[in-house]
């Protein structure tokens, strides 16, 4: 159960960095 | 010992860090590095 908790902050914590990372480069025309 | 928490985390950081390399270096295998790393 835990585990697959911790499986579920890393597909948030990795998924949110991504779509950060890209809305933000986007966003000051860096990509 | 074991932190279950800890274990997910590690557990899925694994393969898609495999994943991510392998496409990685076949893209450079495919056409030349255009990655600019």
């Amino acid at each position: 159960m835990s585990v697959f908790l911790g499986y579920i902050i890393f597909l948030a914590a990795f998924f949110g960095l991504a779509t950060g990372l890209f809305l933000g480069l986007k966003a000051i025309k860096l990509i | 010992m074991v932190e279950p928490l800890l274990s997910g985390i590690v557990l899925g950081l694994i393969p898609i860090t495999l994943f991510g390399l392998l496409v990685a270096a076949y893209l450079q295998y495919q056409r030349g590095n255009q990655l600019g790393l």
